[in-house]
């Protein structure tokens, strides 16, 4: 009997796995931000979000950044964002830092930081979100990510200016702006000018 | 109720009767199940009890869709299919949806049973 129950255990672990590799390959087929993908991902959503947590519990710390980078996608596209999974993609965010952590990954830690601090942003929870972009920007700074500081420090100014530290604000904005022109970010450039139009606008 | 008929499709209506009579005595909590569950899969064979561990790594209830449980399991295509056909008959796999869009899922219960007596990862309380 003792056998059995082992021969099984040791069955069922090896389905999880190959669930847990099943559903990542599946959920990397739609990745892209479209409706179509979205939609896809809806039907799988259940299944891929227990096999993050498998992969979470076993610590297959690739698998779950796999999964967070299809389920974040770029932070303001990603298909728990857009969806409103969010209580989810708390989960899979912190998941996701503490994995990136655990590999030494700190290029993927200040990703999802960034993407963390944008959740809380979107949900109103300002502090949080201040806290988040602040742990992302030092570790962008220490690998000397350009174009990582500059959207941080863009959204840190976000948020200062919607917390009503205008002076902040257009001093955060205007740091990401010396970035963004000295790498001739034009995409960058004009979401930071149009901030900093709106920041004169409520000052005016 | 559906476990029961299931088991008749295995066994004279009978036997599985008088297997009844004996537990009913133990009364409607988990013990009652468990008799009805064992019994159960005392009577499948190894391909069926292997999809049957399978399908419990899918969460209960949402289960998986047609081609996702049967990339999951490790058998071949046409024993997968008899051996899921077997649990479907018997009630412990619930098969919905629509031709072409079918789905395959175990009731929570039926998870429950795998995995708190089958591999015992869960300890029984």
């Amino acid at each position: 009997m003792k056998e059995d129950v082992e021969h099984w255990r040791n069955y069922r672990q090896l389905a999880a796995s190959r669930h847990t590799t099943h559903y990542l390959s599946r959920a990397e087929e739609f990745q892209r931000p479209t409706p179509m993908d979205y939609d896809a991902l809806e039907h799988l959503r259940v299944n891929v979000l227990a096999a993050v947590e498998r992969a979470y519990q076993m610590k297959q710390w690739s698998h779950l950044l796999r999964f967070a980078r299809v389920l974040t996608n770029d932070g303001a596209h990603g298909f728990l964002l857009v969806r409103g999974y969010w209580k989810e993609l708390r989960i899979v965010l912190e998941r996701a830092i503490q994995s990136s952590k655990a590999e030494g990954n700190n290029y993927d830690t200040a990703t999802f930081f960034h993407d963390l601090a944008l959740l809380e942003e979107n949900t109103g929870k300002y502090d949080d979100a201040r806290c988040f972009y602040q742990q992302s920007l030092d570790l962008k700074e220490v690998l000397g990510d350009l174009p990582g500081i500059a959207r941080t420090l863009h959204q840190l100014g976000i948020v200062a200016h919607y917390v009503g530290n205008y002076d902040e604000a257009q001093s955060l904005y205007e740091r990401s702006l010396k970035i963004v022109e000295s790498s001739n970010d034009q995409q960058g450039i004009a979401y930071t000018l149009h901030q900093l139009g709106v920041l004169v606008f409520l000052v005016n | 109720m559906k476990l029961v008929v299931g088991q008749i499709a295995n066994q004279p209506m009978s036997v599985v009767l008088t297997a009844l009579k004996l537990v009913s005595f133990k009364g409607q909590d988990y013990e009652f199940y468990r008799f009805i569950y064992q019994h159960s899969w005392e009577l499948l064979d190894e391909p069926s009890r292997m999809v049957l561990v399978e399908m419990s790594v899918f969460p209960p209830t949402e289960g998986g869709a047609l081609t996702d449980v049967q990339e999951v399991s490790q058998l071949a295509p046409s024993d997968f299919w008899s051996a899921m056909n077997l649990l479907v008959l018997m009630s412990l796999v619930d098969k919905t949806g629509q031709v072409d869009q079918e789905r395959f899922a175990l009731h929570p219960l039926t998870h429950y049973f795998i995995l708190s007596d089958i591999t015992q990862e869960w300890n029984e309380s």
